[in-house]
């Protein structure tokens, strides 16, 4: 189960019926499918809508944070710890790999138990180098990645599995921050929680919020997303799409898994749902890492268009075989699959669309916006459009109030902007997909992530 | 897990302690919402007892009495409109008025094929406003509840509240009283309960609850201002930090507070300019408060002015209520503003005084209904004075002492707010209560002031059970309930014209209907402005005979109604709201027969109050 391959063969056909109908119905009868068409995307609204008031009853009203305190992490004696393994896959950071390695050295945890190993590509010479001259302990371990295969994260993950051994395994990026007591949190939490929860995901949050306007509104959405929203679904019951960083798993069930996909962009959400499917439990656990919130227009547009793209290879490696993940996942995580990671970017790109509408509608009423929306489409469509957009900001008020940063709030008024940037992206992650799929192969591969660290999902 | 998720972290104070209360969700659930799940509990059983009675109110009144209110009947016919009319469409809703109480009648419309006294007499809306007003009800015990009062001293005040002679009335009548004070309720509620735990949730659904009273009658908009601004004003006061870093809390925690209510505000008014092409419709619309006001004859003048009549309305209803809130707002100041005492003064106070300012200014009518927010601030008011001075009712948590009640928990982040409460802490403050000092302090008390302790709150109860009686007086007096007190009288004694007229509503515009209906007109055959004549269409079996108002073509059928294919032409006598209405002003001769090819079919005289009306028969092909 990889994106190796985006579609199956079942998929292609499936594709090109579906759009072989649609030009022949558009041909046939244009009113009435394209009236129906907008049918089928105000039924996936008003779905999400309901999903979303449903989550966000949860997130206000059980808050599903797993909690160690710092007494209880470090009450722990070393020898009962389990070993632990915490990897770094980096390229091209020697600037910043000796803070990366200061960071990870602050670990509260006994150093004969963690196994600490920087991934490093091979002809990557300089951040090795830079490793090396880097003064550290000797459960710290350099490994070089050989070439060959896809050049990516989690490619490079799935190698430095197989050279360690510790019980707990996560990774970090660069320039993560991780809170010292991270490890023994999740280690206490892991024994707690007993063998049914294999997975505990860090809040994660940005450091360098203060920058401009867009690491504000991403912190709004970041802060929101990791506080307030990933504890509810994980208490929902539904596949947890894991963030790309501070996500601690149990060795077993990584491997039962099959670890990372080397082939999937947002490896990480993939592999949120895949432990899910093998009935293996996340939550969140309460402990920050730090990270930098991308600061430039144009890298965060391909960041976001990159997580789309991932969550669409996601959904449609999962959806491969629909009634096999139906009766995995039972119909109620079934449905949060399809919501959380298929229609969030499919609606990222629609928004624009019924914005466009709306406002063609107040600004001249013209026609065949009319056809568009017959009273019984018009009704449903105006009560989502209103009541989602509420939703949509209403939660993130309540996020940053979760999250203790009222300052934000003046951010969150301009939330409009940052909702048609995520439209940008999304449309771009589509167009990717259906214009160019040679460039989806290269990206599938991963190059243009690991040049790039900092745009890597987390 | 469920040990994990138990150990919950309290950084109150900045100390973190790892506390275990496994049992404590469930406690706080069933404590929380007065019911463990799934069994009936208390709060059901008092909405369930208030709403029998309010519903065989309701079934006496309309379909016994065949007493209907005016405004509630007008909200029966826009939601007729809205499914059966000659032109059914969702802005036949009209935008003079909130939209809540029409919709909510929608689901009930269609019954009338069925059961006509559904919309003839008005049931759908009394069977709404008997639902909201037992709502209303269990509000009123939960929130007495919350403030920890005994199940003997809660019952007894919200039985003061629930069978108040005008909450009775409109708990049956079908107005949007009993909605507006639902929402108002649950939002005052909601907001002690914030400022009690600080939790989350709590401030949501006030905020949500405030939307919806704004929703049902525009004077919510003030309590949701005035909600807003205690808990930014609590905010501000209990965060730790600079004075920015309170000023970002205060202000976004007003924003989980306003949000759902400026929201409510924008969607409504974009609403109503999308639709009418003016924003603020219910302000300025031809029909509007504003131009009610100014077409009616002129009031009498009264005596002392009408802030003094006002006044006299409000001590009418509850003759105590300035000792009551003098009362609390002395607790409050001597022992601290307690979360209770400041929601039900701070939100249901402003409401009140807006009410009263308009009425003394005249800017709306001087109805009794208007001022019925008095009675659940005198009743909730004896509550807090009722109540133990350290709550341990729920939704407990740490509030202690004098000041409002968030401190050393905002700092750890708003996360903690909204956690559920522990077990462990309340058990601690518990025993903190049995502390010597305390109960030495206590001891002290009662030496002295035993007997005023005992009295206080005795006096206090019967304070509002004098409003009983008292306020029946004031219901059924001509002068202090003009409008609608005839009606009430026309229950006991019916022989007095005011009585009689009251008991004939409508009887004119039924006439109407029955003989429009008889001549089995096609659809689109009579003009008529419903605005007054809202009654006709309701009566009549065939609705879609009408070319009304709200209709999408009415502006081109008035401007010609012969060539629209209209046979027939009703129009009201051009004194009073009669001059509002749109016949009168598009043909300011017709009333009086001063037109050509329009023949006076006949004369409906006014028995109910309203109007006189006259039916015209159009030539088929002149002008008229």
């Amino acid at each position: 189960m990889s994106a190796r391959r985006t579609l199956t063969s079942d998929q292609r056909v499936l594709l090109v019926g579906a759009t072989v109908a649609l030009i022949l119905g558009l041909a046939g009868f244009p009113t009435a499918v394209v009236v129906g068409l907008n049918a089928l995307g105000t039924a996936m609204y008003v779905l999400v809508f309901i999903y979303g008031i449903v989550w966000f009853r949860r997130m206000v009203s059980r808050p599903a944070l797993v909690t160690v305190t710092d007494e209880e992490a470090r009450a722990v004696p070393d020898r009962r710890l389990p070993t632990y393994t915490v990897m770094v896959a980096a390229y091209r950071e020697a600037n910043v790999i000796g803070e990366t390695i200061h960071a990870l050295e602050a670990l509260e945890y006994p150093a004969d138990r963690l196994e600490l190993r920087l991934l490093l590509e091979a002809d990557d010479h300089e951040t090795i180098a830079a490793a090396r001259a880097t003064p550290h302990g000797s459960n710290l371990e350099i490994v070089e990645i050989p070439s060959g295969g896809p050049r990516t994260k989690p490619k490079a993950c799935n190698y430095g599995l197989q050279l360690t051994k510790g019980k707990l395994v996560t990774i970090y990026d660069a320039e993560d921050r991780p809170e010292p007591l991270q490890l023994r949190r999740a280690a206490v939490a892991f024994r707690r929680l007993g063998s049914q929860v294999s997975c505990l995901q860090a809040r994660l949050h940005y450091h360098n919020t203060g920058d401009n306007l867009l690491t504000r509104l991403f912190a709004a959405e970041y802060l929101t997303w990791f506080d307030a929203m990933l504890p509810a679904l994980a208490a929902m019951g539904g596949p947890v799409p894991l963030g790309g960083t501070s996500m601690h798993i149990r060795r077993t069930a990584l491997e039962a898994v099959g670890a990372w996909d080397p082939h999937n962009v947002t490896e990480d959400a993939d592999l949120g749902v895949r432990l899910y499917r093998l009935g293996h439990k996340t939550e969140v656990l309460d402990s920050v890492t730090s990270e930098e919130a991308n600061s430039d227009f144009i890298n965060w547009i391909k960041q976001r268009s990159r997580w789309y793209k991932g969550y669409l290879q996601t959904w449609l490696v999962h959806m491969r075989q629909p009634v096999r993940l139906w009766r995995e996942l039972g119909p109620r995580a079934f449905l949060s699959f399809n919501v959380t990671v298929g229609t969030t970017p499919l609606l990222a790109a629609l928004n624009p669309v019924f914005w466009l509408l709306t406002a063609l509608w107040f600004l001249g009423k013209p026609e065949f916006v009319q056809t568009l929306f017959p009273a019984w489409l018009y009704y449903p469509a105006l009560a989502c459009l209103v009541a989602g957009n509420f939703l949509a900001f209403y939660r993130t008020v309540v996020g940053i109030w979760i999250a203790g940063r009222p300052d934000l709030l003046w951010v969150v008024l301009l939330s409009p902007i940052y909702w048609l940037m995520m439209s940008i992206g999304a449309i771009r992650a589509i167009a990717q997909l259906v214009v160019k799929p040679s460039h989806w192969e290269k990206t599938v591969h991963g190059l243009d992530r690991l040049r790039k660290p900092e745009l890597q999902y987390g | 897990m469920a040990e994990l998720r138990a150990r919950q972290r309290s950084r109150r104070g900045g100390q973190a302690v790892a506390m275990p209360l496994k049992s404590a969700p469930s406690v706080q659930r069933k404590l929380a919402s007065g019911r463990a799940s799934g069994r009936f509990g208390e709060a059901d059983l008092v909405f369930a007892v208030a709403f029998a009675g309010y519903l065989a109110a309701a079934a006496y009144l309309a379909l016994n009495q065949h007493l209907l209110a005016n405004d509630a009947y007008s909200r029966i016919a826009s939601a007729q409109r809205m499914l059966f009319g000659h032109d059914p469409h969702l802005a036949a809703i009209g935008f003079v008025w909130s939209p809540l109480p029409v919709l909510a009648l929608l689901p009930l419309v269609p019954f009338k094929w069925i059961w006509p006294a559904m919309t003839t007499y008005n049931f759908a809306g009394s069977l709404v406003s008997a639902i909201c007003m037992a709502g209303a009800v269990r509000e009123m015990a939960l929130f007495l509840a919350d403030m920890g009062l005994d199940r003997l001293r809660r019952s007894a005040i919200a039985i003061a509240f629930a069978i108040h002679p005008l909450v009775l009335v409109y708990a049956a009548n079908g107005m949007s009283e009993a909605m507006f004070l639902l929402f108002l309720l649950m939002g005052t509620r909601r907001i002690a309960g914030f400022l009690r735990s600080g939790e989350l949730h709590w401030g949501m659904s006030a905020g949500l609850a405030l939307a919806a009273a704004y929703l049902t009658r525009y004077e919510g908009l003030l309590a949701g201002a005035a909600a807003v601004a205690v808990v930014a004003g609590a905010a501000y006061r209990t965060a730790p930090g600079t004075t920015r870093e309170r000023l970002d809390k205060a202000l976004s925690t007003a924003a989980v507070v306003g949000a759902p209510v400026v929201a409510a505000f924008l969607v409504w008014l974009v609403v109503s300019w999308v639709i009418t092409g003016n924003a603020l419709e219910q302000f300025s619309s031809a029909y509007g408060t504003s131009s009610q006001l100014a077409a009616k004859t002129a009031a009498p003048n009264v005596p002392g002015g009408w802030a003094a009549y006002a006044m006299n309305q409000i001590f009418v209803l509850e003759p105590f209520i300035a000792i009551l809130i003098a009362g609390a707002a002395l607790r409050a100041w001597r022992k601290g503003l307690t979360p209770d005492i400041a929601a039900v003064l701070l939100i249901l106070g402003p409401v009140l005084g807006f009410m009263f300012l308009s009425n003394a200014a005249s800017t709306i009518d001087h109805e009794l209904r208007y001022m019925i927010v008095t009675v659940p601030l005198a009743v909730l008011t004896t509550g807090t004075l009722l109540a133990p001075a350290r709550v341990t009712g729920r939704p407990v948590d740490g509030w202690t002492g004098p000041r409002l009640p968030w401190p050393g928990r905002v700092r750890a982040g708003a996360r903690i707010l909204h956690r559920p409460v522990n077990g462990a802490a309340r058990a601690m403050l518990a025993r903190a209560a049995e502390l010597p000092s305390l109960a030495l302090l206590r001891a002290s008390v009662r030496g002295g002031r035993r007997r005023a302790g005992q009295l206080a709150p005795l006096a206090a109860v019967l304070a509002i059970a004098v409003a009983l009686p008292v306020s029946i007086s004031g219901i059924t007096s001509s002068r202090l309930n003009y409008f609608d007190a005839p009606q009430i009288r026309a229950i006991y004694a019916p022989q007095g014209a005011a009585e009689r007229q009251a008991v004939q509503r409508y009887v004119t515009e039924r006439k109407i209907a029955a003989d429009l209906d008889a001549k089995g007109l096609r659809p689109g055959s009579v003009l008529l402005d419903d605005f007054l004549g809202f009654p006709i269409p309701i009566n009549s079996s065939n609705p879609k005979q009408f070319v009304i108002t709200s209709d999408r073509d009415f502006k081109a059928v008035l401007s010609d109604p012969a060539a629209s294919g209209i046979q027939y032409v009703l129009v009201p006598s051009p004194t009073d709201l009669g001059r509002l209405d749109a016949v009168n002003r598009q043909y300011p001769t017709l009333y009086a027969g001063g037109m050509a090819n329009a023949h006076l079919v006949r004369e409906y005289p006014d028995l109910g109050g309203f109007s006189t009306w006259r039916l015209y028969h159009l030539d088929p092909e002149a002008q008229p």
